[in-house]
């Protein structure tokens, strides 16, 4: 969509966009514009901020308020850095200053169209893929996900083992919930024990039970967490935190599904599927002999690597999405994630992962007072991580590189006539002569 | 077209002007505000005010005229000398009086061209009438668009959008004699200068404007011939069907 008032600029932009087989419909005023777009689907919107009937930043407001994932981008003759500030911490994709050249408006228009894809999960993962490959609270259409999903699609309809990896935050607890809650035993329940969360002299207990009398403070008989996920699944967190003597007892429930309470002589047998994960390399563990190797490879029947989230960053705006829609409805807000905020994040590493962005988008909801997270909402390290990210170079290398390109501008102008260029630059033939030798572009 | 004689003119909320064509002799462009206030920017009109404005340049802020972003474009030819752009001579003088209006109001523009017999009126918008100021600061007072000013022959700026395309094609292709090669040359260098000195007579205007109109105006300039080559053959193509069919 196209609101602009000056027909040269409307007509002409139109047929741009025309010409690379997009679908635009052009409107002169803003409120024409804001009410089509209460009645249509548009993917982009690109509006003047100068209208006859209302303010470009109205405009912006309105179709933030109408449908947060369209981007906008902002354009005028007459801008301001305010002007710019403002449009972005309303929200907009970009602010642009006429006259620009149709090549960068298109580029403009390319990448805002392809950050609305990721949104949408468009051709991928999310609202738009087959039933299938649909996993609720699983979020993120790259191929590495896509690996997660089609892993996990197969393996819930097995009764495997299953041995999920990865760093801390990644989802590993979620794929296992996602798991049980596809295979047949969804009906039935899911226990999930965190492993490192027990003294060593409890988790034995908790994972086995106990009798009474067993140890000092066992009052009364008490049953394990094995006994209660019967017929359903148990899910062992931080497994690699299990000490030498769990790790032999829960060997011999995965091998014959039988086990002990403490303290009791019955032998009690039990089906229940076991789902591991951790975030330690456990085949270095099994090597330096702190993890049993046969237990290893019991667990290891079926590994799912859940993927870093810096090793797939397309779905970031996914997870933003997701996790906006989810704590605006939690705190009652209408929040929107400004652009900058957007490519900030974009940037930044997660070492916490999916977690971590949780944690920030939920952090940014709570605190938002104007309703657009803008880039200085972000954590300070967030927002410092993308300016530090730009290479470093010195003042000398960044000096020579703009001489460069301008002087290959002013040849490209003057069809390579060297005198031609050396007068436009201000400087003498022999300069210019140097220079490009220079360059090496003699 | 309008015969000569007596006419009346509707304006905005039924509000009617009466204008005698006699007031239309001069070629140019004739601007009718809703007040009834009549500028006339006739081509003589223009060269008296601006020779008129230009001899006391002192009314120039001096804050503006020190700014970098008033003087001479990367690309003028001018470059290095002292002076102010020759792109500002048809601007200035009715700066004052234009940078009351907004982009978007609306103004009756009369268009006189070479053929006395012909009137052009239309209801516009400030952008589109100040489009002929704008193709005459651009390419007739420019010192390095000016040799683009035979490719606006023949082009009326109450024209539409695409007729206005398709005489420059028309012009560039009859200056080129046909010669594809160089006209997509000639089209390019013409894009990529017309680029150049818009953007630096933008914020020039930037510094003195108050409101839009004249900026988007020169904006709406550039873009036209940004699109420039995007459809020229299938163009050229409908023109010379046109014409064969007569």
């Amino acid at each position: 969509m196209i609101i602009e008032d000056d027909r040269i600029m409307r007509v002409t932009l139109e047929d741009s966009l025309k010409a690379q087989g997009y679908d635009v419909h052009v409107y002169e005023k803003g409120m024409d514009g804001v009410n089509a777009l209460k009645e249509g689907q548009f993917s982009l919107v690109i509006t003047d901020v100068r209208l006859p009937d209302i303010n470009g930043l109205d405009v912006l407001q309105r179709i933030k308020g109408e449908n947060a994932k369209v981007p906008v981008i902002m354009m005028t003759a007459f801008g301001t850095i305010k002007d710019a500030v403002d449009a972005i911490k309303i929200g907009a994709f970009d602010y642009i200053t006429k006259p620009f050249s149709l090549e960068e408006f298109n580029l403009i228009v390319q990448r805002a169209l392809e950050v609305r894809k990721l949104r949408d999960g468009d051709g991928a993962l999310g609202r738009k893929l087959p039933e299938c490959y649909t996993f609720p609270n699983i979020i993120g259409k790259s191929a590495e996900m896509r690996k997660v999903y089609d892993l996990i699609e197969k393996v819930s309809k097995t009764n495997s083992t299953i041995l999920i990896l990865g760093e801390s935050g990644t989802g590993k607890e979620m794929a296992a919930s996602t798991i049980h809650h596809h295979s047949q035993r969804k009906g039935k329940p899911l226990i999930i024990v965190n492993c490192a969360a027990f003294p060593e002299n409890l988790i034995e207990s908790e994972l086995f039970g106990h009798e009474k009398g067993a140890f000092t403070g066992a009052a009364q008989r008490k049953p394990g967490r094995f006994e209660r996920a019967d017929k359903g699944t148990i899910f062992l967190d931080e497994i690699g935190d299990l000490s030498p003597s769990v790790q032999n007892r829960l060997l011999r429930v995965l091998q014959d599904g039988i086990f002990e309470r403490i303290g009791g002589t019955d032998t009690l047998k039990v089906d229940v599927r076991v789902i591991a994960a951790t975030n330690r390399n456990l085949q270095e563990d099994v090597k330096t002999g702190r993890f049993r190797e046969d237990l290893f490879y019991r667990l290891n029947v079926i590994p799912i690597l859940m993927p870093p989230l810096r090793e797939h960053r397309e779905d970031i705006p996914l997870l933003l999405d997701h996790f906006l829609e989810c704590y605006n409805s939690s705190f009652d807000k209408r929040t929107v994630l400004s652009s900058d905020a957007t490519y900030a994040l974009m940037e930044y590493d997660f070492p916490g992962n999916v977690r971590e962005l949780e944690n920030i988008m939920e952090r940014c909801v709570a605190l938002s007072s104007d309703n657009t997270i803008t880039k200085e909402s972000l954590p300070l390290h967030i927002a410092k991580n993308q300016e530090d990210s730009s290479p470093v170079v010195t003042l000398s290398e960044v000096t020579s590189e703009a001489e460069k390109e301008h002087i290959v501008k002013i040849l490209n102008s003057t069809r390579g006539n060297k005198t031609r260029a050396a007068e436009i630059l201000g400087i003498s033939r022999k300069t210019l002569w140097e220079k490009l030798k220079s360059y090496n572009m003699e | 077209m309008i015969a000569k004689g007596s006419f009346l003119f509707t304006m905005k909320e039924n509000k009617a002007l009466h204008l005698q064509l006699g007031n239309f002799e001069e070629k140019g462009l004739y601007l009718i505000f809703e007040d009834s206030t009549l500028l006339s920017l006739t081509e003589s009109e223009i060269a008296h005010i601006s020779k008129k404005f230009w001899q006391d340049t002192a009314r120039l802020p001096v804050d503006v005229r020190d700014a970098a972003d008033f003087g001479l474009c990367p690309i003028c030819p001018e470059r290095g000398k002292k002076g102010i752009c020759f792109a500002l001579h048809p601007v200035l003088p009715f700066l004052e009086f234009i940078d009351r209006y907004a982009s978007y109001d609306k103004v009756t523009a009369v268009y006189k061209g070479d053929d006395s017999e012909l009137l052009n009126v239309s209801d516009t918008t400030m952008t589109s009438a100040l489009q002929y100021i704008s193709i005459l600061s651009l390419m007739y007072y420019c010192r390095t668009g000016r040799k683009y000013w035979r490719y606006y022959f023949g082009v009326n700026p109450l024209m539409g959008v695409k007729e206005t395309r398709n005489r420059l094609y028309l012009n560039i292709y009859w200056l080129h004699k046909g010669n594809l090669e160089e006209i997509h040359q000639a089209i390019s260098k013409f894009k990529n200068e017309i680029r150049i000195i818009s953007q630096s007579q933008v914020k020039r205007l930037s510094l003195m404007c108050n409101n839009d109109a004249f900026t988007n105006a020169f904006a709406a300039t550039h873009i036209a011939t940004e699109i420039l080559s995007l459809d020229m053959e299938d163009a050229l193509k409908t023109s010379f069907n046109t014409f064969d069919a007569l």
